[in-house]
């Protein structure tokens, strides 16, 4: 069983790190993701310095809105351009993602891979009871597994490569298209 | 505009009461202490064994306040929205982290 678990998470963090490289050579390395990027961090120092300006200000002047207006919009029009960048290389890895899973279910169909120290509740049953016979739920099937590692271990993965996606609130362009149409 | 510090130097500085951390510096130290605190909490669950909902009390009371403990004792912060953002900071991925281990090593030593 130990040796099912360590397979779990080896192939969990060599498939986040291939994933990774894989949007290294399609989006990293170019030179419009790397000038969006300084474009974002720019604009988001700017915005703050911007911001502490105002609060220390009693007085509101208009024409300090004005600026940390526009300074947003660039923003919001430079985080557009960096996700639309990403958009060709994450479908690819997606759809890499999927093969990989529907391999790694075959091979674990209806395998115990773990023993659980713990009774999970209601819905992630489904995830760890997956495919497997009896009513003991302390029996873990791959999935349940292979969610956690990609839980826990991609997010870091990414964070120790520094490249998390940003985590401004228009990062996604279709969201700022539903807001705009409230 | 001074050069960004690097992950390692701020964990390793992150005691250090000479120095002034800036809000992203501070999320990225509260991040990798909740990882670690979830790496051991895990090792020693595992190792016990603690099972059931204990496990998860143990986890969630010691991250929550020894990294509570950090922010608000040592590092000062005082406003409220940004204490609330570190509460929140890698806390999924470090509960990630935890139960991957919890089950690593009770399937080692106990299965």
């Amino acid at each position: 069983m130990t040796s099912d678990i360590l397979f779990i998470i080896f192939v969990s963090i060599a498939s986040s790190l291939a994933s990774e490289a894989f949007s290294w050579v399609l989006v990293y390395r170019t030179d419009s993701y790397k000038k969006s990027k300084q474009t974002i961090e720019r604009l988001e120092a700017q915005i703050e310095k911007l911001k502490e300006a105002e609060s220390s200000a009693s007085i509101l002047k208009k024409g300090k809105d004005k600026r940390l207006e526009r300074a947003e919009e660039a923003l919001k029009a430079a985080n557009k351009d960096l996700s639309f960048s990403k958009m060709k290389s994450m479908f690819a890895v997606a759809v890499s993602m999927i093969a990989l899973f529907s391999y790694l279910n075959k091979g674990f169909d209806g395998k115990i891979v773990a023993k659980l120290p713990f009774e999970p509740i209601g819905f992630i049953q489904g995830l760890s009871h997956r495919n497997i016979e009896g009513n003991d739920m302390t029996d873990c099937a791959m999935t349940f597994l292979y969610v956690l590692c990609s839980m826990g271990l991609r997010n870091n993965i990414q964070i120790i490569l520094g490249t998390e996606p940003p985590k401004t609130k228009n990062a996604n362009p279709f969201l700022e298209s539903l807001e705009k149409n409230k | 505009m001074s050069k960004p510090r690097s992950h390692l130097f701020l964990l390793s500085n992150a005691f250090n009461k000479d120095l002034k951390f800036t809000n992203k510096e501070i999320s990225v130290i509260v991040h990798w202490f909740k990882q670690i605190i979830g790496l051991f909490v895990g090792i020693l669950c595992g190792a016990i064994p603690f099972t059931g909902f204990v496990g998860f009390l143990i986890f969630g009371a010691i991250c929550v306040s020894l990294t509570t403990f950090y922010y608000t004792k040592l590092l000062e912060v005082e406003d409220g929205d940004f204490k609330w953002e570190l509460m929140q900071e890698g806390f999924m991925s470090a509960l990630a982290i935890f139960v991957i281990t919890w089950i690593l090593v009770y399937n080692i030593y106990h299965v």
